[in-house]
């Protein structure tokens, strides 16, 4: 698989992982800066800055792949349905030209 | 006889004119941009269910950019928590758009689940143990009572059931309900 087909087919699962990935840099960066001064008002604004935004970029990633598993799931159930229709029809139809 | 055949040839002809590059080349840009948006608006998701989590995680964004902004220029703790208090605010809300978004994904998957399950219909007969008592079926070995109809015990041996009886309802067939 090409790198631009796995883009178009999993770009949810890839764009989880890069949210979860700059989310875990932010947070880092935020305890790099926070860890560097020992003056709480200094401190804060990397806790609002780097440590909400990791926590938002990291929900952010994990909805990402959450939902492409259930858009898998999704796929596959209405994959089977419209199976399962078709061949329900098929029979029925068999079924009748045969019992002429 | 000539004629006959030759006519029809010409119509087609005529049906089916000479498209320019430019033409097809602009299909083709179209046919892209239909792919993308499809591909973009494939799954378990209404169109009010993806307005509601991009509005809510855009809000969320736009929200903690100011609070970060906000909180940086001030020199008092005090403030500073105030700031805090509507960045955790902000996350809050992704939070809760997101949740919606996966709960109203589940839920149609689940829809879905049951129509499938309503699709396909047993062509075996159920065990004549099934059809006395209170309407519940369950086999050797299961820790779960189902419906009779429940594909999960289609086929195999099985024995009428109390849901009282201590066993836990089957999630596939929905016996939970306790109506059989």
């Amino acid at each position: 698989m090409d790198i631009m087909t796995a883009l178009r087919t999993q770009w949810d699962r890839i764009g989880a992982v890069a949210a979860i990935l700059v989310g875990l840099v932010s947070l880092f960066l935020g305890y790099l800066g926070v860890s560097g001064t020992e003056y709480v008002v200094k401190q804060m604004p990397y806790m609002i800055a780097n440590g909400l935004f990791g926590i938002f970029m990291l929900g952010v990633g994990t909805a990402l792949w959450l939902s492409a598993d259930l858009r898998d799931e999704w796929r596959e159930l209405r994959a089977l349905r419209i199976a399962v229709n078709e061949h329900g029809l098929a029979a029925r139809d068999g079924e009748g030209v045969t019992g002429r | 006889m000539t004629t006959a055949v030759s006519e029809p040839r010409a119509r087609r002809a005529e049906a089916r004119p000479r498209v320019p590059a430019y033409v097809t080349a602009s299909q083709r840009r179209v046919d892209r941009r239909s792919r993308r948006i499809a591909m973009l608006g494939e799954g378990p998701w209404r169109r009010r269910d993806r307005s509601i989590v991009v509005g809510g995680c855009v809000l969320a964004l736009i929200g903690l950019g100011i609070c970060s902004w906000g909180g940086s220029g001030e020199v008092e703790l005090s403030a500073q928590i105030d700031w805090l208090l509507a960045g955790i605010g902000c996350v809050s809300l992704s939070s809760v758009c997101l949740a919606y978004w996966l709960l109203s994904g589940l839920r149609t998957v689940r829809i879905e689940v049951a129509q499938v399950f309503g699709t396909i219909t047993p062509n075996r007969p159920v065990a004549a143990g099934a059809v006395a008592g209170s309407g519940f079926v369950t086999v050797a070995g299961m820790v779960r009572y189902h419906r009779r109809e429940c594909p999960l015990v289609e086929g195999k041996s099985t024995r009428a059931v109390d849901p009282a009886e201590g066993l836990r309802p089957c999630g596939a067939c929905d016996s939970g309900d306790g109506v059989a």
